[in-house]
This record gives structure tokens, sequence and C-alpha cells, in this order.
């Protein structure tokens, strides 16, 4: 080289990897803090606003990490959604619902991973089987009607698509519930099973 | 065919040659006999508008989705296509983060100067920042330089000194570039001899090589 030039930057690779890992780590053990019901701003969208938000395409805040995690979760969910949707095809009545149940068991475990909680496994089932309650309530009909479809011979092709399109939904709208939960400060132990519920039933996709 | 590998072309920055070296590539894996397909979350839609063109990017199937869904859009291309390349905005976007956490590889093209490096830094950093644990290969790959340029070696060395892993063969700034997007085209269809298309070749067997086989066109 002719000429002496400066330094193009002064951080290196490590540098940039270092000083990602401690920000992980205080998030990890810091979830933000839950907000006052009151506050008026950004807390002012309603519980089903705020969980469109997180899948919003744009970034609002100024925390690339968050913007990440939010982007991971919504990712985590679409892929349960799109097991859930496989399991709904299942031609068994009610085999298809435990495999449904199953997916949405490994979707919380994995959201709670990456908000940094353990949500033990005896949590968890307690957890998916008082769901299955109340969300069951919401969608019952809709599941009754496909698992007796697929009883009947020709229409069962009917009754699966419907349990698949059903799974699906149910799985993206109880994963959007437990996302908006974990982000709003929430954590494995602190779940309001009536409050998802009763989110779960004010989302247009449960009442298909 | 089996699915492909996704590849994504991001950094935080404008104007560095995202849209070029995506549609380069795909241009190349498709005229190589490969299916490749581009998807354009860039709200610019430049992807959309060179395919528009009269010579639409030899047939390379172009989507537009600049939304954060942009993931499953990929995922879902993948099992078709192989590889997908996603074109991002040139500032951060749900689509970029996004489409960052599902890449088998992240391009990231850097012009020789400070102010492309210090971006490509914020790019590094967001690629790193999050927290589950896979993490897509990364590679940084000088665009627009003038051959043989002392900035051009400077800075590489310097990336390299860093500690970035940077890709030996660059885009060297070329009027074949302006002009085949006239048409709607790359220089691997208007000049497939000329040097900008044999640069572009050499980049590409270097994709695939970081890619260690993950379903690149052969």
């Amino acid at each position: 080289m002719s000429r002496k030039l400066p330094k193009a930057t002064a951080e290196t690779l490590d540098d940039i990897r270092r000083r990602a890992r401690p920000a992980r780590a205080s998030s990890d053990a810091s979830p933000p803090p839950p907000r006052p019901e009151a506050q008026p701003e950004a807390t002012s969208l309603t519980a089903p606003d705020a969980a469109r938000s997180l899948i919003a395409p744009m970034v609002k805040a100024d925390d690339v990490s968050t913007a990440l995690r939010r982007a991971r979760a919504g990712e985590i969910v679409e892929r349960h959604a799109a097991y859930a949707a496989v399991g709904g095809l299942l031609p068994l009545p009610f085999l298809d619902t435990l495999g449904v149940m199953a997916v949405v068991a490994l979707m919380i475990e994995a959201l709670a991973g990456l908000y940094g909680h353990d949500i033990g496994k005896d949590r968890l089932k307690v957890l998916v089987a008082s769901l299955a309650g109340g969300v069951g309530q919401a969608g019952a009909g809709v599941a009754a009607t496909a698992a007796l479809t697929k009883l009947v011979p020709g229409a069962n092709v009917v009754g699966m698509m419907t349990s698949s399109v059903a799974a699906a939904a149910m799985t993206r709208t109880l994963g959007r519930a437990f996302v908006l939960h974990f982000e709003t400060g929430g954590t494995a132990l602190t779940f309001d099973t009536d409050a998802i519920r009763t989110y779960f039933a004010s989302q247009p996709t449960s009442r298909q | 065919m089996v699915g492909g590998a996704i590849i994504v072309v991001a950094t935080l920055k404008g104007g560095s040659g995202k849209s070029t070296l995506a549609s380069c590539l795909a241009v190349h894996w498709r005229l190589a006999g490969g299916c490749p397909e581009l998807i354009d979350a860039d709200p610019q839609r430049s992807l959309v508008r060179l395919a528009r063109r009269e010579r639409a990017l030899a047939g390379v199937p172009v989507i537009e989705n600049c939304r954060g869904t942009v993931v499953t859009t990929a995922r879902e291309a993948a099992i078709e296509h192989a590889p997908v390349i996603v074109d991002t905005a040139g500032f951060r976007t749900a689509a970029t983060l996004a489409a960052m956490t599902v890449a088998d590889l992240v391009v990231v093209p850097v012009k020789p100067s400070p102010l492309d490096v210090d971006v490509m830094l914020d790019t590094a950093g967001a690629l790193f920042s999050g927290r589950e644990g896979r993490r897509p290969k990364f590679r940084c790959v000088l665009t627009q330089t003038t051959r043989d340029s002392v900035i051009s070696r400077h800075i590489r060395a310097e990336l390299a000194g860093a500690g970035f892993p940077l890709f030996e063969s660059e885009l060297v700034n070329r009027i074949a570039y302006g002009e085949a997007a006239l048409f709607g085209a790359t220089p691997s269809m208007t000049e497939p001899r000329g040097a900008a298309a044999r640069e572009i070749a050499a980049l590409a067997d270097e994709v695939e090589r970081a890619l260690n086989g993950t379903g690149v066109a052969e």
C-alpha cells in the first residue's frame, strides 16, 4: 500500500460478540417490567392490538435485541401453527386433538425458552390441560363437527381440512397471547389462564 | 427438488448494492440451470421493478413481501427453489430482522468507505444480539469497488484484521451493471464473457462453498 490510511474500524468481530452477550444476559436476568394498566402512550393499545403489533411490519423499538426477539417469537408461533395444521390432518378423531395440544405445549416451551424462563414439564402439562378446557369451549363447535365429520366416509376429507385450519388458527392465537404475556413482563409462574382464555375468545380466529 | 438454502442480503445502509448483488447471484444460478427465487423485502421494490423490465431477470421469480411474514414466505419458497435469496431494506425493519433469523447465510455488502463499514458493524451487531441459539453464517463482500484502488485494499485488510469473514471475490464498479439493469438484466445475461459476469461467477462459487452444500443450485 503506497499511502498510510487511518483505521476504518476500531471494533473487531469479537468486540461485537462480547457486546451482544452481556446485552442478552441482562435481558435474560431482568425481563421488562409489567406495564401499568392506565399508562397512556404505547400501552394505550388494547390487548389484541398489542398482540398484533408484535408481528407488525415496522420495528418501532430502538432496541435491536427486542425487535429480533419479537421477530423470533413470531417465527416460533408461525412454525408451530404450521405443525398444528399438519396435526389437524390426522384422520382419527380426538387423536388429532392430542397431537395439536402436544404442538401447543412445545410452542409454549419454546416461547418460554426464548424469553429466558424455564417452565418445567409438570407446569406445562397443567397449563396445557387448563387451556384445553377453556379454549376447547371457544372452538368446541368446530372441533366436534370436524371430529364427527372424519367418521363419515366421503365427508372425512372436509373434516380433515376443517380441523387443520382450526388447529392452525387456535395455535397461532394462543401463541400470540403467550408472546403478549412474556413481552409485558409475565413469567412462567404468572400465567393467568383465565386472561388467556378471554383473549383467545376475543380473537376472530377462535370463532371460525 | 429438495428444499433450498435461504440467503439473506442485508445491511442497514442504503445504496450498498444489495439489490444488484441479490439479482446478479440469482440470475447466475438461473443461467447455470438452477431454480433460484428472489424475495423482495425492500419497500423500495427494486427487484420487482427490475423484473418488470424487458428481460425480466432471466425469468427468476420475484416475490414481494416486506413484512415480518417474510420468514414464512422464504420457508415456503425454499421447498421448491434453491436457493432463495432475500433482498432487504437499507434500514432496520421487522422483515430484515426476521429474515436474518432463518437465513442459512447472511451476505453483507460493504462499499469501501468508512460509512459502510460502520453500518456493517451495526448489521453484525443486530445479527449477534439475538438470544436464541441458531445463528446464520455471515460473510461480508466488497461492492462497487474501484479496481486495484488503495482504499479497497485498505478496507479489505482492515476487515480481515478485525476478524470479519470476507469473500475473496468482490464486485467492481462497472457500467455493465447499470446498462444491464436498463433491460431488467444482469451482466451475466448481457455480457456473459465480460469481467463483471466473471466476478459474479467467482462470488457465486464462494457463496456455494460457504453454504457447504445446503441446497444451492448445482
